[in-house]
C-alpha cells in the first residue's frame, strides 16, 4: 500500500527504504485508528490562532 | 559546585569568573576528545566574556546569581557568528546572524557561553548518535549513550565541562538525556521560555528547557530565561514570577499523585524500586500520596507521534527532497515516515491534544504534583537498537520515551531528578510534572527529594578536579 501511496503522490521516497519503514507505517497506522477511532468533531484541535497577530492585515 | 555555590563565592571576590572559565577549558581539553559533548568550544569569545565578567564584579557590578557562571549551549540554539549545526552535515556552515532569545538572557544575567553541544541530528532521536558529527559518549559509561536529543549538554554538564547547559524538548529531549546522565533536567511549561532563534522540530511540542546538578540551580537559570517575548508566537502573554526554593523544605499536606495506570508498567526493576523508594521519601516529606487514574493516558504517546512526524518533517521537506544523501539513515526514515500521515489524522490527534489538556486540568484540581519514572531503562549501549523489559523486546527509541512524551503533547512543566543508580552504576530518573505554569510546585517537590537525599552529589568517575563538579 505505502509504495502506491509514494508513487502516486510522487514522495520520492526510494523502494529500498519504503521496504523498510512499510512494516513501522503498518504498525502505526494501526495505532493511529485505534486512538482516533471516535467522533472528534465537537473539539478544537489544539492549534493556536490569533488574527492579526503576526500577520499583515 | 553549583551555581549556587559557584554564584556567592563569585560574588565575594574567592573564585575568578576568568579562572573558573579557563578551569572549566582544561577540563574541556581533557574531556571532549573522549566523550565528544561539544560541537564548537568558544575559547577565545568566552574567556573575553570572563574577564569583563570579573572587571564588572570588582568595580560592583554584580549582575545576579548567573554572573560568571560558564554554560553550554546545544547546538540548535542560534548564536551569532558561531556556527549553529543542529547536528546535520546540512547546516555545518550555517552562521546566525543573530541570537536566540535564551542566549540573548543568558548574556544580560552574565553568564559565560562555553560552546554548542552536541546532539541528535537534527534533534530528532534519543541517542546522540550521530553520524556527521561523532557519537556522544555517556560519562558514566562510556560505552553508553547519555540520552537525546540533547546529550551533548547532559554529558557536558556531568563531565564537569560546565556549570549549567541549554537544551530542547520536543518529545523527552531534556529528560531522557537528564535521567541517563545523572543530573536535574527542566522541561517548563509550553510558552513559558521563547523559542525565537531555537531551530525548530515539531513547532506545536518543542520546548527549550536546560540542565543543572540541583534543582536550585535549575530555579535560578529558569528565573534567568523564562517571561514572554513577542517574537515567538507560542510564547505565553503572561508574568513569570521568579521562583525562590526555601533552605529547609517540607511537603506537608501536599497532594502529590501516583498513576496507578501505564507509568509503572514495564520497567527495568532497579527503576521501578528506585522510583517507588522515592516516592515513599516524598510521603515520609509530609506529602499526602494519592493514587491517581490518568485515563487513556497510552493513547498519547501515539498521539504525540501523529504530531511530531508530519510537522518534522513539514519543516525539513526541502531537504527530503533536495539533501537525501546529507541525512542519517534514522533521521530520513523518520522523515520518510512523516509523510504518510493524512492531514485528517494530524488534525484529529491535535483535538485528542485537547482532551488530554482537560484531563490533566481535572487531576490537577486533586493533586499539585505527579510523580513517575522519567525512562522505563537506564541508558543503554551505544548501537543497542532494541532492549528486553518485563519480558519484551522493546525499540529503545520508543521505550526511552513512552513515559516523557506525552507530557509534550499536553506542555505542562516536567523535571527529571536522579533518584539512583542501578547494579551497573548507571543514573536512575525521577519525573515530577505539574500544572500548566505552575514551575514552582514540581521544582519545589524536586528540591524536597533532593534535600532528603544524596544522589544529586555522585559524580562520574571521569569527571574529577575542576571546581564545577568539586
Amino acid at each position: 500500500m505505502w509504495k502506491t501511496i509514494a508513487q502516486a503522490l510522487r514522495l520520492g521516497v526510494p523502494e529500498q527504504q519504503l521496504d523498510a519503514i512499510g512494516p513501522i507505517l503498518d504498525s502505526l497506522w494501526n495505532d493511529t485508528r485505534r486512538v482516533l477511532d471516535r467522533d472528534l468533531s465537537l473539539t478544537d484541535p489544539a492549534i493556536t490562532f490569533q488574527a492579526g497577530l503576526g500577520g499583515e492585515l | 559546585m553549583t551555581i549556587a555555590e559557584l554564584g556567592a563565592q563569585i560574588q565575594s571576590g574567592k573564585i575568578s569568573p576568568a579562572e573558573l572559565a579557563a578551569e572549566t577549558f582544561t577540563q574541556i581539553r581533557k574531556l571532549n576528545p573522549v566523550l565528544n559533548a561539544y560541537i564548537t568550544v568558544m575559547e577565545s569569545s568566552a574567556m573575553d566574556q570572563a574577564r569583563q565578567a570579573e572587571r564588572e564584579i570588582r568595580a560592583g557590578n554584580y549582575r545576579g546569581p548567573l554572573h560568571g557562571i560558564p554554560y553550554a549551549a546545544k547546538d540548535l540554539f542560534y548564536t551569532k557568528g558561531t556556527a549553529t549545526t543542529v547536528g546535520s552535515k546540512i547546516f555545518q556552515n550555517f552562521t546566525p546572524d543573530y541570537d536566540a532569545a535564551v542566549i540573548e538572557r543568558l548574556r544580560d544575567a552574565g553568564a559565560i557561553l562555553l560552546g554548542k553541544a552536541g546532539l541528535h541530528e537534527l534533534a530528532y532521536g534519543i541517542t546522540s548518535n550521530n553520524p556527521h558529527f561523532g557519537t556522544i559518549h555517556n560519562p558514566w559509561d562510556l560505552s553508553r549513550i547519555p540520552g537525546g536529543s540533547s546529550g551533548g549538554s547532559t554529558a557536558a554538564l556531568a563531565a564537569g565541562m560546565c556549570a549549567f547547559s541549554l537544551g530542547s524538548d520536543t518529545g523527552g529531549s531534556v529528560r531522557i538525556p537528564a535521567a541517563f546522565c545523572g543530573v536535574v533536567g527542566l522541561k517548563p511549561t509550553f510558552g513559558c521560555i521563547s523559542r525565537h532563534g531555537v531551530f525548530p522540530l515539531g513547532h506545536t511540542l518543542d520546548h527549550v528547557g536546560h540542565f543543572a546538578w540541583t534543582v536550585r540551580d535549575a530555579a535560578i537559570v529558569l528565573n534567568a530565561i523564562a517571561g514572554h517575548d513577542p517574537r515567538d508566537g507560542s510564547s505565553a502573554v503572561r508574568a513569570f514570577r521568579p521562583i525562590s526554593l526555601p533552605a529547609d523544605v517540607k511537603l506537608r499536606g501536599l497532594p502529590i499523585g501516583i498513576p496507578r495506570n501505564y507509568y509503572f508498567e514495564r520497567l527495568q526493576p532497579e527503576v521501578e524500586n528506585a522510583v517507588r523508594a522515592a516516592v515513599k521519601t516524598v510521603e515520609d516529606l509530609g506529602a499526602e500520596i494519592r493514587e491517581i487514574e490518568i485515563p487513556e493516558i497510552e493513547d498519547f504517546t501515539v498521539i504525540g507521534r501523529l504530531i511530531l512526524m508530519p510537522e518534522a518533517t513539514a519543516v525539513h521537506r526541502r531537504l527530503l527532497q533536495t539533501r537525501r544523501a546529507d541525512i542519517g539513515a534514522d533521521v530520513l526514515a523518520l522523515l520518510d515516515e512523516g509523510q504518510f500521515i493524512l492531514a485528517a489524522d494530524y488534525l484529529d490527534a491535535q483535538r485528542r491534544r485537547r482532551q488530554l489538556i482537560q484531563t490533566f486540568q481535572r487531576i490537577f484540581e486533586q493533586v499539585r504534583a505527579i510523580v513517575t519514572p522519567a525512562t522505563p531503562l537506564t541508558a543503554p549501549k551505544i548501537g543497542q537498537s532494541t532492549i528486553e523489559i518485563g519480558g519484551c523486546q522493546e525499540d529503545v527509541r520508543l521505550g526511552s520515551t513512552r513515559l516523557v512524551r506525552a507530557l509534550n503533547v499536553a506542555g505542562v512543566p516536567a523535571l527529571s531528578v536522579p533518584c539512583g543508580f542501578d547494579a551497573q552504576g548507571l543514573p536512575i530518573g525521577l519525573q515530577i510534572f505539574g500544572r500548566a505554569f505552575d514551575e514552582a510546585n514540581v521544582l519545589l517537590v524536586g528540591h524536597a527529594y533532593e534535600q532528603a537525599t544524596e544522589w544529586h552529589k555522585r559524580r562520574p568517575e571521569i569527571a574529577v578536579a575542576p571546581a564545577v563538579v568539586r
